[in-house]
């Protein structure tokens, strides 16, 4: 506890109080304009809609901007007084540490990064407290054969190179029931009693060690603690929107954290990700509802980690954000459309949570942050309405003053916040103050914003698009997060997702400068995103933009220019034993199996990993013995994926195949195997001819007479 | 060695079953050393030719690579893993070793009795701890917007009940009834 339970329940009052009537007095001020308009033009059903839409709209800019400036002004005070990370006492280094799983759940992923980032965490532990009770676990819901084998492979390696064997974990879920949230539960179900605390990290977090176990130490010293949620910085962006993001997440998140804390206290949200979590009341309180299946919103709730903090605080735990706690880091989406992916999901997610806004048991404050998530994606159609009905109802009058003045407002409302982050940055970095430093930062923030006003109405149309389809859609599909891409999008996916805004957009400005042309530069500033994003969404997914930036000093944020040691480690490439197959082979959509079959060191890994089959029916026995015959004799193509999975999950069989291609000679295997095999020896013998320093001259690449069979195997 | 090869299959049976016993060694990665995978193949050869004398016909290949996983097996011994996957279980093991403790005579003891002390430096790989299995389940939300919403569906499906009881309820009937009026006019 922060405060003893008679102050606390004292300040949380005070506080929350004066932020709603804050709110209100400047929400208030705003509404007052927009409802003379409405009065003067004589209260008609549409313009009271107007008002309404308004209104919640205001309500909305309104919270921004007051967490902002309740942030900035605490921010300025040297910190909140009542904030968790503040509750450690100073002998707290000395007490040994609970034990603590770190848990990573993975689907699809760029494996090198995951097990790189592991690795990175793992000796940063190590380092700070010596390791012992943390344990880390890679729950792998992959569904691609080769990245599991290529997880399975990195496991083994990256344990054998840190000796952590006995402390990293890796477990491949057979079915991939519940998402991430199913993926969790498993966890806890299994080895969840065997915990205090678990760390839950994204694919592409990282935390430092002193962050990890500093978040132990603070669930220790608060036992009524339940989720402490870390404040993550956006870094490692390489395209030219991570970098912008990551600035903008680095200048303005700060205050608006700093601000929610004010007012959450207790009652703070949780993530998902980079946040610990007791385990005990998570286990028995936080399981998942069901939804009732009702169009497409129902069943599963995608966006679970919203309501896990609400059902934990429900339980009587307290959920608080450790906002000002460094070392805390996640990576952006690579472009626009990456991220419009995962917002699609967020957003059928978030909307889910309607059913639960009325839900017994929950805290005001719990209801608030799931409304929040709601408006987040509501807030655009609304918006849209609002652009719409506007200048229908009231422009044919040109009553331009008041229009003036509610647009001077809102735009104030929503600017002053990049003011203040701007002001806090350079106040708070020593650096900056010398030189041409707050140019700079002024510069970058002023660049930013143009940025995002053209992008507002982009993301505008495609939310009101996401919430359409989550009510009347078909309901959202769990794809693989697209965290990297070397290319960028393709200008035929660029097309269909932006043509159809951008067709709109200029006939609502053919539109408009036919009807009421006076109106047409205000709206240019809404119509010019759209009718852009095709090529400002590619510029913006560029790379090397991104990269010429970064030389040129644009959006610097202290991670890029001095790193902390884990993310310098991450960017190394992760280094695993090289196959030793030829390069076409690895082109092979069975290279997976390719490998856990023929290579012995790689079917021991696989094997290993795999647990013992339970002595089951003859049938089942014999079905797998049949595929495995089938899977030799006829080769990998003629098998379907699910018997290529049936045969991967069994350990005996793959053993068997294993043995009976090396030692079995009488077997006649199908010419694919055959090929393979010998290509794989004289590959390898070729090898250790050369390690073993004898004159070689090829290529690295499989003799030319067999150049022919393996472009057979290499395309499948 | 060589006349009990000579005595259980040709030369070039051996030949072959030796050069495939090298590529899977090689493939293996027991070891970069080629002198020690040498050493392995010949103490392999030996312990084969030995088997192959009390097996006449068998197929040298498969005698060489039995010896091998025989071998691996007496080295899995030694970590209480289910005989089945004694093969996987000790080669993994073998692979997390320190590269100082990878030597010739640890991984084929002249001494291999299952008493015998693990070469320092194993670790013991395990890619999950034991089980503790324990509850989670989620909790009612009673939630009276839940209720609502779900109440079309649940009358829905309490209809579709009975509306399967019916026809059950009547085909029952249909059966029945010729019978019963049968007996009834008997």
């Amino acid at each position: 506890m922060i405060l003893d339970d008679r102050n606390y329940g004292t300040v949380a009052g005070d506080r929350r109080w004066g932020f709603v009537i804050f709110n209100l007095v400047l929400w208030w001020v705003g509404m007052v304009p927009m409802a003379m308009q409405v009065y003067e033009s004589g209260w008609t059903a549409g313009g009271l809609a107007l008002l309404a839409v308004y209104a919640i709209l205001l309500a909305q800019v309104v919270y921004g901007f007051t967490l902002a400036a309740t942030g900035w002004w605490l921010l300025r005070r040297g910190g909140d007084p009542v904030r968790i990370n503040a509750t450690l006492p100073a002998d707290a280094e000395a007490d040994a540490l609970p034990p603590t799983a770190v848990v990573i759940p993975i689907y699809n992923e760029d494996v090198g990064r995951v097990f790189q980032a592991v690795g990175a965490m793992y000796e940063s532990v190590q380092t700070t407290v010596g390791g012992g009770s943390f344990h880390f676990f890679i729950l792998s819901d992959s569904t691609d054969l080769n990245t599991w084998l290529a997880e399975e492979k990195a496991w083994f390696e990256l344990s054998q190179k840190v000796r952590g064997f006995g402390q990293i974990f890796y477990r491949k879920r057979r079915h991939s029931l519940h998402h991430k949230s199913g993926n969790l539960a498993d966890f806890c179900r299994r080895w969840g009693a065997d915990y205090r605390y678990m760390i839950v990290l994204d694919a592409d977090s990282v935390m430092t060690g002193a962050a990890l176990v500093r978040l132990a130490r603070l669930m220790e010293a608060n036992p009524r603690v339940g989720i402490i949620q870390t404040n993550t910085q956006l870094v490692l962006g390489r395209s030219l929107f991570q970098r912008i993001n990551q600035f903008a997440s680095h200048v303005y998140g700060p205050l608006f954290v700093a601000g929610a804390n004010f007012w959450q206290l207790d009652n703070a949200n949780y993530y998902g990700h980079n946040a610990i979590i007791r385990l005990r009341p998570f286990m028995k309180f936080c399981a998942m509802p069901e939804l009732p299946k009702l169009g497409a919103l129902g069943t599963r709730i995608l966006s679970h980690d919203t309501v896990e903090a609400a059902l934990m605080r429900r339980a009587g735990y307290e959920v608080w954000s450790a906002y000002d706690l460094e070392g805390s880091y996640e990576e952006s989406p690579p472009h626009l459309l990456a991220s419009l992916q995962r917002d699609r999901r967020w957003c059928h997610g978030n909307l889910q949570h309607l059913w639960l806004l009325a839900a017994p048991g929950m805290t005001v404050a719990s209801r608030v942050n799931l409304w929040l998530g709601i408006m987040a994606y509501v807030g655009s159609p609304l918006w849209l309405a609002f652009l719409v009905l506007s200048p229908l109802l009231f422009l044919g009058e040109h009553n331009f003053p008041a229009s003036g003045s509610v647009f001077v407002y809102v735009l104030a409302l929503l600017l002053v916040p990049k003011l203040l982050g701007a002001l806090h940055l350079i106040a708070s970095t020593p650096q900056l103050k010398a030189g041409d430093g707050r140019w700079r930062v002024f510069r970058d923030v002023l660049a930013e914003t143009i940025g995002s006003v053209i992008l507002a109405p982009v993301l505008m149309l495609f939310y009101t698009q996401f919430v359409w389809a989550s009510f009347f859609g078909d309901g959202v599909a769990w794809g693989r997060q697209k965290r990297t891409d070397e290319s960028g999008p393709t200008w035929s996916d660029l097309v269909s997702a932006h043509l159809g805004h951008a067709l709109v957009a200029l006939a609502a400005a053919v539109l408009v400068a036919g009807i009421v042309p006076a109106l047409l530069p205000w709206l240019l500033l809404v119509l010019a995103g759209p009718v852009v994003a095709i090529p400002l969404s590619r510029l913006l997914a560029s790379n090397s933009l991104g990269a010429l930036s970064r030389r040129r000093g644009w959006w610097l944020i202290p991670e890029e220019t001095n790193p902390p040691q884990e993310l310098q480690q991450i960017l190394e490439p992760f280094a695993t034993s090289p196959h030793r197959f030829p390069a076409l082979l690895a082109h092979s959509p069975d290279f997976g199996f390719l490998q856990a079959v023929l290579d012995p060191y790689l079917n021991t890994i696989h094997v290993s990993l795999l647990r013992k089959r339970s002595p089951g029916s003859a049938r089942t026995r014999n079905y797998l013995a049949a595929l495995g015959h089938r899977l030799l004799c006829d080769g990998p193509r003629t098998l379907t994926p699910g018997e290529k999975k049936a045969v991967l999950w069994d350990a005996e069989t793959m053993l068997l195949m294993h043995q009976k291609i090396w030692a079995d000679r009488a077997l006649e295997v199908s010419l694919w195997w055959a090929a393979a095999f010998r290509i794989y020896n004289q590959f390898n013998r070729q090898k250790s001819v050369r390690a073993a320093g004898w004159p070689a001259d090829e290529t690295g690449q499989a003799p030319q007479f067999q150049l022919g069979l393996v472009r057979d195997i290499g395309s499948g | 060695m060589n006349k009990l090869m000579s005595q259980t299959g040709s030369e070039s049976a051996w030949g072959e079953a030796r050069l495939r016993l090298e590529d899977y060694l090689r493939a293996l990665r027991l070891t970069d050393d080629n002198n020690w995978r040498e050493e392995i193949v010949a103490r392999l050869m030996k312990q084969a030719a030995v088997d192959a004398a009390q097996s006449p016909g068998a197929e040298p290949t498969r005698l060489l690579m039995k010896q091998l996983n025989a071998a691996v097996a007496r080295w899995a011994g030694h970590m209480n893993c289910s005989p089945e996957l004694a093969v996987p279980a000790g080669l993994i093991n073998w692979f997390a070793l320190e590269p100082q403790a990878r030597r010739p005579e640890n991984f084929l003891p002249e001494n291999n009795s299952p008493g015998r002390p693990l070469p320092s430096g194993v670790q013991l790989v395990r890619a999950t701890p034991d089980l503790r299995i324990s509850r989670m389940v989620p909790l009612p939300l009673a939630n009276p917007l839940l209720e609502a919403v779900s109440l079309p569906a649940r009358i829905g499906k309490l209809a579709r009940e009975q509306q399967r009881k019916l026809r059950q309820g009547t085909s029952a009937a249909l059966t029945v009834l010729p019978t019963w009026l049968g007996v009834r006019l008997h």
